[in-house]
């Protein structure tokens, strides 16, 4: 290590120090918290002469950035000045000097960051507050403000070509900006790449910088590492880590894009070549380096250290071991000449003096590329093409190249491609350090805040929603948890290294031991030591947590799912796939989200990533279901939970919220789109961000983030509830809101019935919740059959009738029919009802098939005309259901072919059959039978009315009271009192029995009557139906009978 | 006189601030509690971290017992009254669209509830910044008074309150005055074709004074 470092010259006061070499190599520039800039002469014969002071500051310098002519620099009160720079030609040509040209930005903020663009037009200017502001060069004009980070903005840094800007911010995005159009637009965002620090602290800032070659960013990462954003893809190209140990506060690129220098708070030094992408000289200071600049002329590196301190290190890079040098041969060889050509403006200076032509061995194509350079501002605003031609063209020559620059550039792509980097696991509900805090978790029953005190120890606060039940938990925590799972019994809490956590500013987690620790405390007040900790064994950390009633889960790295009792049983251990994303528990319930195996890169090069979902009861005993869990595209799964009632859910980047139904069904399970927040988002008009909490009784708990915020603030928000709004088509109207609210309901509401069903509970009170809801459901219905009957759909009334569930909501539905006077509708209502009522009353015997469909078919007009007849189940078989005489199987399938919804709401609902009472089994068999054996069946029928409670029409014919009975039913329902129905059927079952002696002999006369008038237009029989039908529900059974009798003895 | 005494003199603040109480906000219960019946109706469950409406006098209630966060309604925001106070600032603008209540269940809130207000500060500087221009609207819309009608759209009900006693007699007054002049030019009308006496017109003159 033939290196050598100058001692530390005092530049500046104790504190950050900034550092530039200006473009000519000739001076090194540096600004500290002594509010001075100066001009140091960076030729080693020059090097300790006096330096030029300039004195404009008034407070501590936080940023510089030196371009050929100019040199700008920012303070900490937000004032930005630029100062022209006489700089000699060639070392100890002349003198130095630098004159102040001007104010370019007031600032009420720090200024972080400044940037010239390679034309030296522009200057972009990072400020504490959100926005990039950039400003002209030439008059001092502010050209644009670039919105679009949240939290302060660290670093800014030009393109060479001056077509982009990258910036980073605090909050870890980097984000690209296109500034060749008039109005700059982001044209990359990605998040969490970069470092989250803390806004207000330049010590704790670290700088991004873009290759002179213009093909790449240098972004100092979390994990110590400095990521290679590759141009135009915007992507991770490669990375170069392993050497520092703590955060990377700056970085350099060598004039020829070769190597790279980086600095860190571990004092280190470090020069990295970018080919072989590995460290290739380091150098160790006493104290945290600020920053760090290559002379662009040299093998020369010069840093500065937070003591104010300025380093030189000269014969940074060994070219004696067949390094190749920092600088380009041509521009050291021709610097005048390459000077003098590159003039006022152009390109990247290096990229100009290449241009001059001189070196044809090494930089042919890209002499001829950017032979135009020399002209100045030929990659100018609009002229994106030539600039991308250019990258193409040097790309080539970088794959043509002799393995120094970047022949392995394809390499990231093929590990993207064979699995990529292990995911980030995450905790729901847990946020990254905002300022000194996080949610570690934030569910419905409170939430648990880290705050960062010290080196040694955070605290964390658990605060509930419900202070009657929990009183507020505050500790001390030593071990620096990073993440938690709250329930309504106990908090677990785990500690994991910075790389699971994916929190790149976890102070000393993971540091001073490596061993994690789960800790579990109960909230039960009756046991005492209910707390429990573990520590995990070396190099096993928790990837994720999760906590229920029924205990807790730690999935961990080494692909372990640990569950243990709430008391701390470890009741199961099981080896799972280590691509657990995230785990969430609910009572006995563990739903664990896994990255799919074969995530792949799309065609845009973006990752794709898909994810499986398993959900397993907490005991481990048993799989409730598991498959591919579905995701928005090129989105990511940001949160899961279950909802108060139970069900699985998941949330995604994109805003949309999937709710698992059915999961008790196991194979039978699907994902269900119950709510797209980007949508609501968008029809509120509002720039709103709904980070997911919770999901209770058909509305999704949110926290709304406003302005561009992503993670809800402190002190904890109030929280937001969204409607599930499960996204169907034609939502805009009446009926589309209808339809969208009924199948919410029905979505939760066989939740319960199904979690019954898969923990085998006794069904205690379980009929009359199944009742319950099945009413409510139907309500929803008959809201929209009333609608369709309005909008004269009658095909639409029929479907959404055939989806009823209880009969006396379908007899509403044919009183809505009545009412609206469809008449044909009506009528095939009731047709359906018959049927149901056999289907469902005579289930298993052989007329389940008699279900007429919606054709038109003289079989059904029979069916129709004769309800007295059919009633004696003396149809025919051959005219009306004659393909299946017999076999109670058969039978039941067939109805489901025939009808669809209809024999689902009997049958596929999971509600046992009923018993299939006497008269109907005799009855199937009388309707074997051959026609015309009507004493048998006389003889066969039972003496007591039917136990279902469906009331047969008694009087088939009763034709002349017809018209009265129809105004009648006019007159009395409306669709708001449907329901009332319930009642009247009530009171005609109960007063059936007392007319039962009665029953029979109308019976038969109305069955002979019947059979003698078959002929009669079908027409008068429908409205005879009806009106029984409507006189039935209106008056008492008995009433109806006694009427019947008398019409009929008349 | 079809003016109560109430009118005259107008409600007093608590008054007005008891009458607002009946308004409804949304909180958010720290406690678990069953529904409430109350004899305006019920409220409730208490589902802690759900948000439910409840009257404001109960909110506020709770609010004093540290059972609830009361959740400010949208309009007492500091961007919403911004907005608000922009609208009121433009030139030749009519009042802007604010609660009836709004002063009074600001005040409420304010004064019970601070800490749930997001900028409080800043909310109860523009409150007194709306209040001082609507007054001054209303100092000038009230010139616009007339026998028959004074039209101040939304204007809240502290702030008819303001100007309840003057405008009730001077409205009042004007009402009586035009009456008076009615039946003057009229009796002049029919003086001119029928001859009147004098003393009957003094009559109907000092009778309606009297009155």
């Amino acid at each position: 290590m033939g290196h050598s470092v100058t001692d530390a010259r005092f530049a500046h006061a104790e504190g950050y120090t900034t550092v530039a070499f200006g473009r000519s190599g000739d001076f090194v520039c540096t600004g500290g918290s002594d509010s001075l800039v100066r001009v140091f002469y960076a030729s080693k014969a020059e090097r300790d002469q006096e330096a030029i002071t300039l004195e404009q500051h008034s407070d501590n310098v936080l940023s510089l950035f030196a371009s050929r002519t100019k040199l700008v620099s920012g303070d900490e009160e937000g004032m930005v000045y630029s100062f022209d720079l006489g700089a000699p030609a060639s070392p100890g040509a002349g003198q130095l000097s630098a004159e102040p040209s001007g104010t370019v930005l007031r600032s009420t903020l720090p200024a972080r960051d400044v940037s010239i663009s390679g034309n030296e037009r522009q200057v972009a200017i990072a400020t504490d507050d959100e926005k990039i502001t950039v400003v002209s060069l030439l008059d001092m004009a502010l050209l644009h403000t670039l919105a679009g980070h949240r939290g302060s903005v660290n670093s800014v840094s030009y393109s060479p070509d001056s077509a982009y800007l990258a910036s980073v911010g605090c909050n870890g995005t980097v984000r690209v900006w296109d500034m060749r159009e008039d109005d700059p637009s982001c044209v990359s965002v990605t998040h969490k790449m970069a470092y989250v620090c803390e806004p207000g602290s330049s010590m704790e800032q670290s700088k991004s910088r873009w290759s002179p070659d213009g093909r790449h960013i240098a972004v100092p990462c979390g994990d110590h590492a400095i990521k290679l954003v590759e141009r135009g893809s915007w992507e991770v190209a490669a990375e170069l880590g392993g050497k520092h140990t703590k955060m990377i506060t700056h970085v350099s690129w060598s004039a020829n894009s070769k190597y790279i220098a980086s600095v860190g708070l571990d004092s280190q030094a470090v020069v990295w070549d970018v080919g072989a992408r590995k460290a290739i000289q380091s150098h160790t200071a006493a104290n945290a380096l600020c920053q760090v600049d290559w002379n662009p002329r040299g093998n020369i590196l010069a840093f500065t250290d937070c003591l104010g301190a300025l380093y030189i290190w000269d014969d940074v890079v060994p070219i004696e071991q067949g390094h190749a040098p920092p600088y380009e041969r041509a521009a050291v060889a021709a610097t005048a000449a390459a000077a003098a050509a590159a003039g006022a403006s152009g390109v990247a200076q290096t990229a100009g003096a290449a241009g001059g032509g001189l070196v044809g061995d090494l930089f042919d194509d890209s002499a001829a590329v950017d032979g135009g350079a020399g002209n100045g501002m030929d990659v100018d605003d609009d002229d994106g093409d030539s600039v991308e031609d250019a990258g193409d063209a040097l790309d080539d020559f970088v794959v043509d190249d002799d393995g120094a620059g970047y022949s392995e550039r394809q390499a990231p792509h093929q590990w993207m491609a064979t699995g990529g980097p292990q995911s980030h696991a995450f905790q729901p509900g847990s946020t990254p350090w905002i300022g000194n805090r996080r949610y570690l978790a934030f569910n419905m029953v409170g939430s648990v805040v880290s705050i960062a005190q010290d080196a040694a120890h955070n605290s964390i606060e658990v605060e509930f929603y419900d202070k009657s039940l929990y009183r507020d938990i505050h500790f001390s925590d030593s071990f620096k948890f990073a993440m938690a799972a709250l329930s309504d019994t106990g908090c677990l809490f785990a500690t994991t290294t910075k790389e699971l956590a994916n929190d790149h500013s976890l102070r000393g987690a993971g540091d001073a031991s490596d061993v994690s620790v789960v800790s579990y405390r109960g909230f039960a007040s009756w046991s005492t030591n209910a707390d429990w900790m573990y520590k995990l064994p070396p190099k096993e950390h928790p990837r994720c947590i999760a906590a229920s009633s029924h205990g807790a889960a730690v999935v961990t790295s080494q692909g372990m799912l640990r569950l243990l009792t709430g008391g701390g049983v470890q009741r199961h251990v099981e080896s799972l796939p280590n691509r657990v994303v995230t785990c969430a528990a609910r009572g006995d319930l563990l739903l664990l989200v896994l990255e799919a195996l074969g995530t792949v890169k799309s065609t845009s090069g973006s990752r794709l990533i898909e994810y499986e979902y398993i959900l397993m009861t907490m005991d481990g005993q048993a799989r409730v279901a598991s498959g591919a869990c579905p995701l928005s595209p090129s989105g990511e799964i940001v949160w899961a939970g279950f909802s108060e009632e139970g069900h699985p859910a998941t949330c995604d980047s994109k805003g949309m919220l999937r709710v698992l139904h059915r999961y008790w069904a196991g194979r039978d399970a699907c994902w269900v789109p119950a709510l797209d927040t980007r949508r609501l988002s968008r029809e509120r008009g509002k720039r709103e961000a709904f980070w997911p909490v919770a999901l209770s009784a058909k509305q999704f708990i949110v926290v709304t983030c406003r302005d561009r915020a992503r993670y809800p603030p402190f002190p904890r928000p109030i929280l937001d509830e969204l409607d599930v709004d499960i996204p169907l088509l034609n939502t805009d109207t009446h009926a589309g809101q209808q339809e969208a609210k009924y199948l919410t309901t029905r979505l939760f509401c066989e939740q319960e019935h199904g979690e019954v069903a898969r923990t085998g509970g006794e069904h205690s009170g379980d009929t009359a919740a199944q009742a319950r809801d099945d009413l409510e459901q139907d309500k929803l219905l008959l809201r929209l059959v009333q609608l369709a009957c309005k909008a004269d759909k009658a095909q639409r009334a029929i479907d959404l009738a055939l989806m009823i569930k209880l009969d006396q909501s379908f007899d509403a539905a044919i009183k809505i029919a009545i009412h609206q006077k469809q008449t044909a509708l009506a009528e095939r209502l009731m047709r359906i009802r018959d049927s149901r009522a056999a289907a469902s009353g005579g289930d298993g015997d052989g007329d389940g098939g008699d279900i007429d469909d919606h054709g038109n078919s003289e079989n059904e007009l029979h069916s129709v005309v004769a309800p007295d007849v059919r009633h004696r189940r003396r149809r025919p078989p051959a005219v009306t259901y004659g393909q299946k005489p017999s076999g109670g199987d058969g039978s039941d399938d067939h109805a489901a072919n025939d009808t669809g919804g209809d024999s689902d709401a009997s049958s596929g609902d999971g509600r046992p059959p009923l018993p299939p009472p006497q008269h109907a089994r005799v009855g199937g068999m009388a309707g074997a039978a051959a026609e015309g054996g009507e004493a048998r069946e006389l003889v066969a029928r039972p003496a007591q009315p039917p136990a279902t409670s469906r009331p047969f029409n008694p009087f088939g014919v009763a034709a002349p009271n017809t018209s009265m009975e129809i105004r009648r039913s006019d007159s009395f329902f409306s669709a708001a009192d449907l329901h009332s129905n319930t009642l009247s059927r009530e009171s005609s079952a109960a007063a059936s029995p007392a007319a039962a002696g009665k029953r029979q002999p109308a019976e038969h006369d109305a069955g002979a009557h019947g059979r003698k008038h078959a002929k009669v237009a079908g027409r008068d029989r429908v409205q005879a139906k009806m009106s029984a039908f409507a006189f039935k529900s209106n008056t008492s059974a008995a009433d109806a009978l006694e009427g019947a009798a008398g019409d009929d003895s008349a | 006189m079809t003016i109560t005494a109430r009118q005259r003199e107008g409600f007093t603040m608590p008054e007005l601030e008891y009458r607002a109480q009946c308004e409804r906000v949304a909180i958010v219960p720290l406690h678990r509690m069953e529904r409430l019946e109350l004899v305006t109706g019920t409220v409730g469950p208490f589902r802690p971290p759900q948000k439910t409406s409840v009257p404001l006098w109960l909110a506020v209630m709770l609010k004093r017992s540290s059972r609830c966060r009361i959740v400010p309604p949208e309009w007492l925001s500091y961007e919403h009254l911004r907005a608000r106070c922009r609208e009121e600032d433009q030139p030749d603008s009519l009042f802007t669209r604010l609660p009836t209540h709004y002063l009074e269940v600001a005040h409420i809130l304010l004064a019970n509830a601070e800490d749930d207000l997001v900028d409080s500060q800043g909310v109860r500087r523009l409150l007194q910044d709306l209040r001082e221009t609507r007054q001054s609207k209303t100092r000038d819309g009230i010139k616009m008074l007339n026998p028959l009608q004074l039209q101040m759209d939304n204007l809240s009900a502290a702030e008819i309150n303001e100007i309840r006693p003057l405008f009730a007699r001077s409205f009042d007054m004007l009402r009586r005055l035009d009456a008076l002049a009615a039946t003057a030019e009229q009796t002049q009308h029919q003086s001119q074709f029928s001859e009147q006496p004098y003393s009957e017109l003094d009559d109907s003159l000092g009778s309606s004074y009297l009155h």
